[in-house]
């Protein structure tokens, strides 16, 4: 991590929100926000796709105490733990969102910038487990791909690529994700991370589509404070990030519906998801990523 | 509905100011970036109506807010002044008709022309309303209209008395609204000297200044003789009063008497008196007219009528009791000195006193005085009886010389008035003198000595004095409760008994200054003083009085018994009359509240420092409030 330019400035603590987002080295704020969130938690949160038995390992210290084989352990006087298919090389697909209408920032940083440190944190999490992170970044259609793996270069190379990557173009959530789709061969988790500010057909459709390939899908969506809620008063003149096009609105006149025109579709969103048997995690850029980190792990486990 | 202050209305114009910051474009927008605007555009959707609508409301509130800040600082009224028909009001109208009023303006008399000015006035009030037209001076006199009013030349004014009446009249009024119209030329003269009470004037008052005739005048005040006591030739005063500066310097002045005689004499205009010297061969009645010659303003008061009765001097038998070898120790030397004095040279004194021993021949004798007299004879009382009995006057100066025994036959013979008790001797006086403690000051003789700063009659101090035991009327009483004077009568004359002698021998009382002005009452009071009612026995008196509106009658000379002399009111000759805030000040007369109808010559002036009646601005500040909270909410509700 890139120590801060001026000493004299308070470093942040690590449950100030924008903490992660003045890292600009990725690895180093995906392994802080990891290691402080499992910090937080007393148990792993492991939890596997599939729950098929494969074989026994020995038991590490963090390990869900669920799966320890008492009779094995009365046998040997060992503590082994099962292990099942899905608990070694789990494909983490982590699908981001970088078109244009992620460069809002009205908070501490633009959604982009939010996304990609929640996908390195994912990340890194998914290598501590073993599991085989890959990522796809798409604008108007799938810009760049890194397979899953669980080689050590791996979070060096998602890092790499999400600190390149800029929001740019339309979104096209369904023709990405089918492209995406394409290169993804084994199953896995897909994380979506994205503003989902396109048609809602659309985005469901392609989410049917990547779970109709057997993934597990969980969505996050990212937006800004303002998308969620307007400032109290003022006239302001809005440009659309994607489509370029102006608005002049006197936000006091129009807040309160706004507001509830966002709530609403986000309901629908995720009554949507629910139906797809897809967990739905909605966030703003000032909410913090450890607490956004908190939610998704508590979600799996729920799930489990 | 009438404007305090109407240039605020101009302030109506920044109505438009709100509409044209509504119409205007909002050009200070701030650029933001949004992911997208869809979900602009649907809520703005959904709340155009609502936009439309809150917008518009708040446009109005705006202009609400700006129309109501300008109507408040106009601060509009409700005319209450002349009522209309739906309102029912009442209205009176007061025309002045004093004296100051009839002057000629272009050879049309004023008096007139504010007659007609007042029907005018009347003619205009709107139907419906009830009309009271009247006229006043010193009083008011309701008419059922101006045409049946008679000018009075010479009338006098009270503004007082006149606007007393209208807030009686409009006190009973069940009228809702009430309204009184004076159209006068509020001449000084015509505000009372202390300040009147003008309760309950609460009421619109309107008034119509007519012009004032000027600022000189000159009048006949008075016409007197120097005294009424017939002499061969008798001194005539007539009193001139001149104000201002008059145009010309000297005029005729003629006085014409009725039997057929005149004077004239060319005197200069001044204030002053004028005297004339008329032959006159017996006593009797002077009547006539002065009259000056001038082209004053106001020509009313030049002419003044005169009646006065012109009587012989009273003649008075002073009896003296114990002549003396020098005149000063007689017992009438001082009385008969006391009534011969006169107020100037050449006046004459209205008594003749005639000193004797004896009672004389008392034909031409209007009073006996019997000064420390002994006795009388049989035939004495007998002549005295008659003389009081058919009308004479008798008064007694008890002295040392009186007989006791004697005047017990004299008030056998009811002429005197109680009983002698006790006769002094003249070593034996009171062991301290003996002042007159009480007196009846009520009483016609000794009304002068109701004020002791007028004459203190506890100065007169009797050394000695008899005991009269009487049941008659005591006017006065020494310290010692013994009374000082006596009233009797028998038949038509009078009768007055002094307890001490009119010398120095008990007590220094004739050297009192005290001691004149008693004498001259007491006699006058024997003689009959001045009584309008006039008693029989005594002179006729002639009765003055101004010119009256309920009287009706002009100046002039009316009736012989009693006679009446009828003059204008001399305050009418005083020019200057009062501005017409000067007259609201000075009876506490509310400003008036619309501009008035009809009456187009003069323009009520508003005071915009008090606040008239019925003034609605305390409504337009709660309607002002109402748009504020109005527009406050709409603003912040979003």
């Amino acid at each position: 991590m890139k120590a801060s330019q001026n000493p004299n400035k308070a470093a942040p603590a690590a449950a100030d929100p924008d903490l992660f987002m003045a890292m600009d080295d990725l690895k180093l704020a995906a392994a802080g926000l990891v290691e402080g969130t499992l910090h937080g938690l007393h148990r792993s949160p492991y939890t596997g796709i599939s729950p098929e038995f494969a074989s026994h390992r020995s038991y590490v210290k963090g390990d869900d105490l669920r799966y320890i084989n008492w009779k094995l352990w009365a046998r040997q006087d060992r503590l082994f733990v099962k292990q099942f298919d899905a608990e070694t090389n789990m494909n983490l697909y982590l699908f981001m969102d970088a078109t244009a209408s992620m460069g809002t920032a009205h908070g501490p940083a633009d959604k982009w910038r939010y996304a990609s440190r929640l996908a390195a944190g994912l990340a890194y999490l998914a290598l501590k487990q073993r599991d085989a992170p890959g990522l796809c970044v798409f604008n108007e259609h799938l810009s760049r791909f890194v397979a899953p793996s669980v080689a050590p270069h791996q979070l060096d190379m998602i890092t790499t690529v999400l600190q390149e990557a800029a929001p740019r173009g339309e979104t096209n959530l369904h023709a990405a994700m089918q492209e995406a789709l394409s290169a993804c061969k084994r199953r896995g988790l897909v994380i979506l991370t994205s503003d989902l500010f396109d048609r809602e057909e659309e985005i469901l459709s392609g989410l049917e589509l990547v779970r109709f390939h057997g993934h597990e899908v969980v969505v996050v969506q990212v937006l800004d404070p303002w998308e969620r809620k307007l400032p109290d008063r003022g006239t302001y003149r809005f440009r659309d990030l994607e489509t370029g096009r102006h608005l002049v609105v006197d936000v006091q006149s129009i807040g309160e519906v706004y507001e509830k025109t966002v709530a609403s579709w986000q309901r629908t969103f995720k009554r949507a998801c629910e139906e797809l048997d897809i967990t739905f995690l909605s966030c703003i850029t000032t909410d913090p990523l450890k607490d956004l980190m908190v939610s998704f792990l508590s979600k799996r486990m729920q799930r489990a | 509905m009438g404007w305090v202050t109407p240039l605020f209305l101009a302030g109506l114009a920044a109505v438009a100011i709100p509409v044209i910051i509504h119409l205007l474009p909002n050009r200070r927008q701030t650029v933001e970036t949004l992911g997208t605007n869809r979900f602009l555009r649907l809520a703005m959707r959904q709340g155009r109506r609502n936009l439309r609508l809150k917008n518009l409301l708040l446009l109005l509130s705006r202009m609400a807010i700006v129309s109501l800040l300008a109507l408040l600082f106009a601060r509009p009224f409700l005319a209450e002044g002349l009522p209309d028909a739906e309102k029912e009001g009442e209205t009176l109208v007061l025309l002045d008709v004093s004296g100051s009023m009839d002057f000629q303006m272009l050879d049309v008399s004023h008096a007139m022309l504010a007659r007609e000015q007042a029907e005018r006035i009347v003619d205009n009030l709107p139907e419906g309303g009830k009309v009271t037209s009247a006229v006043f001076g010193k009083k008011v006199v309701a008419l059922d209209d101006f045409g049946e009013c008679k000018l009075l030349p010479g009338v006098g004014t009270d503004f007082a008395a006149a606007l007393r009446w209208a807030r009686d009249r409009l006190d009973l009024s069940e009228k809702p609204y009430k309204h009184l119209v004076l159209v006068s030329d509020l001449q000084k003269s015509g505000i009372p000297e202390k300040q009147v009470e003008t309760r309950g004037l609460d009421i619109g008052v309107e008034l119509v200044k007519t012009q004032a005739y000027g600022t000189w005048n000159a009048q006949v005040s008075f016409v007197r003789p120097q005294t009424p006591v017939y002499t061969e030739e008798k001194l005539i005063e007539v009193g001139l009063t001149v104000y201002g500066h008059p145009s010309e310097a000297q005029a005729a002045l003629i006085v014409s008497f009725d039997h057929g005689q005149s004077m004239s004499r060319t005197v200069p205009l001044e204030t002053g008196i004028v005297s004339f010297y008329l032959p006159m061969e017996k006593p009797g009645m002077l009547k006539g007219v002065a009259e000056l010659e001038v082209k004053d303003p106001y020509v009313t008061d030049n002419r003044r009528f005169f009646a006065f009765a012109i009587k012989p001097p009273v003649k008075v038998l002073l009896v003296d009791g114990t002549p003396g070898r020098k005149h000063y120790e007689q017992d009438a030397y001082f009385l008969d000195a006391a009534l011969k004095v006169t107020k100037k040279n050449k006046d004459v004194s209205p008594y003749l006193p005639c000193r004797s021993r004896e009672l004389d021949d008392l034909s031409d004798t209007r009073i006996v005085a019997l000064c420390n007299v002994a006795s009388l004879s049989a035939d004495d009382m007998e002549k005295l009886a008659l003389f009081v009995s058919s009308g004479g006057s008798l008064i007694y100066f008890l002295g040392d010389s009186v007989d006791v025994d004697a005047y017990r036959r004299i008030t056998a013979a009811g002429l005197f008035p109680g009983s002698l008790d006790r006769l002094p001797s003249g070593a034996d006086l009171f062991r301290e003198d003996s002042p007159i403690l009480e007196w009846d000051a009520s009483h016609r003789a000794l009304r002068a000595f109701k004020n002791r700063d007028m004459g203190d009659l506890s100065r007169i101090r009797f050394r000695g004095a008899f005991s009269i035991q009487t049941r008659h009327k005591v006017l006065a009483r020494l310290s010692n409760r013994e009374p000082a004077i006596v009233e009797g009568a028998l038949g038509k004359g009078r009768i007055i008994v002094v307890s001490n002698p009119c010398n120095r021998r008990w007590g220094d009382w004739p050297q009192e200054r005290i001691f004149l002005p008693l004498i001259r009452e007491l006699f006058a009071y024997l003689v009959g003083r001045t009584d309008s009612a006039g008693e029989e026995g005594t002179p006729r008196e002639v009765a003055a009085m101004p010119v009256d509106l309920e009287d009706g009658r002009p100046p002039g000379i009316y009736g012989a018994d009693p006679m009446v002399i009828i003059n204008p009111d001399n305050a009418e000759g005083v020019p200057g009359a009062l501005t017409e805030a000067e007259f609201r000040k000075h009876f506490g007369l509310p400003e008036p509240v619309i501009k008035k109808q009809g009456a187009s010559e003069s323009e009520e002036g508003l005071h915009e420092n008090r606040e008239r009646n019925r003034e609605l601005w305390r409504y337009l500040a709660v309607a002002l409030l109402v748009c504020l909270f109005a527009e406050n909410y709409l603003a912040d509700r979003g």
